[in-house]
């Protein structure tokens, strides 16, 4: 029998002395034939870190899965039109992006406080000990979140993409469709009034 | 956008407030594997593939043709019924099946009484199975799987060079037969090419039967090899309860009885075998 293994991202099944069968090309122009259980594969290779970073963004784990399951659906469709020799998982990541933000407006996320569980797994991630420092430091992100609430949604997405996603201001105007300077303008008169906001908030 | 770059943080013009911003969105996430139930939701919304421009194109040429089959003779097309899309997928991965992996089509008609499994002789990728149009009973598993397997067996020999030559010297045969003809019955040629295109014909067809039903043999020897020799039995006979008494099979393939005899080792009948047979 065949191995498994994750390898970059890439999804190999390796017979006995005879030559890879499936890789990741191979993979996805079956799956955009139709064949569910090389999307399946996908899924597996991928999903975990759709499903981190959706969370990282939205900060609500039912939500994050929902985000992660419809972008898969989304990926589904669009991925008769994907160009083969791409790497799938930055193509994967810009459709998580987009429908993240779009759901994460929907659900006006901004205007619920963060889940206590949810906040205080991302203060350990974030190295915080417990007791004080880790209050302090929930009080702050739910001073943060309220300032993003009353930001504008674009204004909301420039943020999110620059700080939760880690993206350049060039990889945010790729993925919202955005021409490089009006992703500068946005980012900079956002941060204006959030910090505006924020000192407002601590005076 | 194909290259991933983290940004580097605390640069910006602001740098308290990117900061708290780092701080509030947090560093990036270990990966969150999702349970299977997660898979299962999604996998019940995949609907068919949103197709390209040239495909569509297909499609329109596919419905708009002229029919060349006779309005008589149905054959249903309907989505692969789950159980059946699953335990494909299943024994490709068990048995490993080599590039390019075959696919299934499902067909229903109202000619047959039990299912079947039919390749094409020419060396495609597809496996069909045949389901009755009006079979109430569901298959069982192993029924399916010595179904399946059996496809995928005789796919595995049909793509040997001396089934392909056998195929193609057939062939060959029968056109040269047709010309024959046509020469005989226009310019009143000699009767002798005629006569040797038709014993040609006739000495090749009982070769291509030999060698189908070797070649039934060779890839029931598989599916034992595969299944295990229990299920590969267990499937066979249920498949006999499905087509009753039928002792001869079609030309160039065995009858399930004679199947069973030689995987099962004892002669097995329908009628003794299910004891709730109902007449």
């Amino acid at each position: 029998m065949g191995t498994f293994w994750p390898l970059f991202g890439v999804v190999c099944v390796r017979k006995k002395g005879e030559v890879l069968v499936t890789c990741e090309d191979d993979l996805i122009q079956r799956a955009a034939c139709g064949d569910q259980e090389a999307f399946r594969q996908l899924w597996e290779a991928h999903h975990a870190i759709a499903m981190a970073a959706a969370l990282r963004l939205c900060h609500h784990r039912s939500l994050a899965e929902d985000i992660t399951q419809g972008t898969f659906l989304l990926a589904w469709r669009g991925l008769p039109r994907f160009q083969h020799g791409s790497p799938f998982r930055p193509w994967l990541m810009r459709i998580l992006y987009r429908h993240a933000l779009d759901e994460m407006e929907r659900h006006r996320v901004y205007q619920q406080p963060i889940p206590l569980e949810e906040s205080g797994e991302f203060e350990r991630y974030a190295g915080a000990s417990a007791g004080r420092d880790l209050q302090e430091q929930i009080a702050q992100r739910e001073e943060v979140r309220q300032g993003l609430a009353q930001l504008n949604a674009d204004q909301r997405r420039v943020i999110a993409l620059r700080y939760g996603a880690d993206l350049t201001e060039v990889d945010i105007a790729q993925v919202l469709d955005w021409p490089v300077g009006t992703v500068k303008s946005r980012l900079n008169r956002a941060r204006e009034r959030l910090r505006v906001l924020l000192t407002d908030e601590r005076r | 956008m194909h290259e991933w770059n983290p940004v580097e943080r605390g640069h910006g013009e602001h740098p308290n407030l990117d900061k708290r911003l780092s701080a509030y969105y947090g560093p990036e996430l270990q990966e969150q594997p999702l349970p299977e139930s997660s898979w299962l939701r999604v996998r019940t919304h995949l609907g068919p593939q949103r197709s390209s421009k040239r495909q569509r194109l297909w499609r329109w040429h596919t419905i708009h043709r002229p029919r060349l089959r006779p309005r008589g003779r149905r054959v249903h097309r309907r989505p692969i019924p789950a159980n059946i899309r699953d335990a494909f997928s299943r024994l490709v991965y068990e048995t490993r099946q080599a590039h390019p992996v075959p696919s299934l089509r499902c067909s229903f008609t109202s000619r047959r009484r039990a299912p079947a499994v039919r390749v094409s002789p020419i060396g495609g990728r597809n496996i069909r199975l045949i389901l009755p149009l009006n079979g109430a009973w569901p298959l069982e598993p192993s029924e399916l799987d010595v179904l399946l397997a059996t496809g995928m067996a005789r796919r595995l020999y049909m793509r040997k060079p001396a089934f392909l030559l056998l195929q193609l010297l057939l062939v060959s045969v029968v056109l040269f037969a047709g010309v024959a003809l046509i020469l005989f019955g226009t310019h009143r040629a000699s009767i002798l090419p005629l006569l040797i295109a038709i014993g040609l014909c006739i000495v090749i067809s009982g070769l291509r039967h030999v060698q189908g039903r070797r070649l039934a043999f060779q890839a029931d020897d598989r599916v034992v090899q595969w299944l295990g020799r229990s299920r590969a039995c267990q499937g066979l006979h249920a498949l006999a309860g499905h087509t009753g008494s039928r002792r001869r099979g079609r030309w160039g393939e065995p009858s399930l009885l004679e199947r069973i005899d030689r995987v099962c080792g004892t002669q097995v009948t329908a009628e003794t075998e299910r004891l709730t047979l109902v007449r």
